[in-house]
């Protein structure tokens, strides 16, 4: 799909990669936005229709009731105690109807809509986030994957979650692309059915699974793609998987069509390239028990 | 994958009374010897503090064809089964009590069955195999129970 840029707009108070069509679900949602959106909406609302533009944003959605709902995001749903105490306080002085907390692990807010510029500047001081949705890679959800939270957690799959959310999250995709890491072959944050899956199966060695989707009448299993890579390699391996998929996807089209569509293997990883990432833990069993080599 | 309930220690006891030591073999194999590297193997889990054994069950000396203590074996089986937590479909081969089951069962067996992660369901497939056997570690099973009232 063509990009479209739009000086001045793209790239610069949107904090969109330049490049990119940036369009909202509702209209309501434009009135109640700064700015470069309410410029961007008179630049670009006679092509939306003709190009088939991308649908990103913000995670910020008018309600039938009349209300606005607010995704917050924090690292992979944990939160600090001050965050949580000062997510209590915005929640009372910005007049939130109550909170909700989604199966992406976000929380959402349900407030007024002239209170959104309070609530965004009260979340970025807690040093959380506004969500986002749309054609572009998702939060990152994670399973109670470390020592304090789970008897079974075979890694700390915050640091992976974290790190995966930091980089990857925003990143525009041909339709939503949904990363889910579980600690343990159990997964509880589903994720075979995630478009890129990642369980843990030591302390630094993970399992990927490509082109899952949940939350759908036709609910798709993702294919195992790698398995004994660290998590250095899960990193680079996404990079590469955003790529070929970018290169490969018609417009809209979800990863397990496109993988259905022009096949698995022009997304599989060669053996070189996991032969670089992969992880020792079985070299160290083997060392000691007396077994090198 | 084991939890909480898992005492490594027990099973480890158990395999000890296991080993032939030196005054039967002369020369100690360890890891080529099944008691051996069931040892070395719990070792490795307990001291890492992990359940998962990288590349357990591919390393299993399967060429050890000692003849062991059948008593002693299936008391560390049993203790082995007991000690299983039971994950069904969750059941994970490099998991540290499997590694131990399997390693246990080709020395009593001599042969591999296929765990479903269910220590009746295995209790079964034994007592198909060898009905003597099965009996015999299904009654230490049930005799070892935890919360079972020991027989006056």
């Amino acid at each position: 799909m063509p990009a479209i840029e739009i000086p001045g707009v793209a790239g610069t108070s949107c904090a969109q990669p330049p490049g990119y069509i940036i369009m909202f679900t509702t209209l309501e949602y434009f009135q109640i936005s700064g700015k470069c959106r309410r410029c961007l909406l008179g630049q670009v609302a006679g092509i939306i229709f003709k190009t088939g533009v991308r649908r990103v944003g913000d995670a910020i959605f008018k309600q039938r009731s009349g209300v606005l709902g607010v995704g917050i995001v924090s690292k992979c749903g944990l939160l600090t105690p001050a965050q949580l105490a000062g997510l209590g306080r915005l929640a009372e002085t910005t007049g939130c109807l109550y909170c909700k907390m989604t199966t992406r692990q976000t929380l959402i807010f349900l407030i007024p809509s002239d209170r959104l510029e309070e609530l965004r500047k009260g979340v970025a001081a807690l040093g959380l986030r506004i969500g986002v949705f749309g054609e572009i890679v998702r939060n990152v959800k994670a399973c109670a994957g470390n020592k304090d939270l789970c008897q079974r957690a075979l890694s700390d799959v915050f640091n992976l979650g974290g790190e995966l959310q930091e980089r990857f999250m925003n990143r525009p995709t041909p339709r939503d692309f949904k990363i889910s890491v579980a600690g343990c072959h159990r997964g509880c944050t589903d994720p075979y059915c995630a478009d890129y899956g990642i369980v843990a199966t030591g302390e630094d060695t993970y399992k990927v699974y490509l082109g899952g989707r949940g939350g759908s009448r036709k609910p798709v299993h993702g294919t195992l793609i790698a398995e004994e890579i660290n998590g250095e390699g899960v990193v680079a391996l996404l990079e590469v998987i955003l790529k070929t998929y970018t290169e490969c996807a018609e417009p809209k089209e979800r990863l397990c069509n496109t993988i259905e569509r022009v096949g698995l293997e022009r997304f599989l990883p060669s053996e070189d390239f996991l032969e670089k990432y992969r992880s020792r833990e079985e070299e160290d069993f083997l060392s000691f028990v007396g077994l090198e080599g | 994958m084991a939890s909480r309930e898992v005492n490594l220690e027990r099973i480890r006891s158990a395999v000890d009374r296991c080993c032939k030591t030196e005054a039967e073999c002369k020369k100690c194999e360890k890891v080529g010897c099944l008691i051996g590297y069931c040892q070395l193997t719990l070792d490795y889990s307990i001291q890492k503090r992990s359940f998962r054994i990288p590349g357990g069950s591919r390393h299993i000396p399967r060429r050890d064809f000692k003849a062991y203590y059948q008593s002693d074996l299936l008391l560390a089986l049993a203790e082995v089964l007991l000690q299983c937590q039971g994950c069904r479909d969750n059941h994970e081969e490099e998991c540290v009590i499997n590694v131990t089951r399997s390693a246990l069962e080709l020395a009593l067996l001599g042969e591999s069955l296929n765990y479903e992660g269910s220590a009746l369901l295995y209790l079964m497939q034994v007592n198909r195999l060898n009905p003597d056997i099965g009996k015999e570690l299904m009654q230490l099973y049930e005799k070892n129970k935890p919360g079972r009232i020991p027989e006056a």
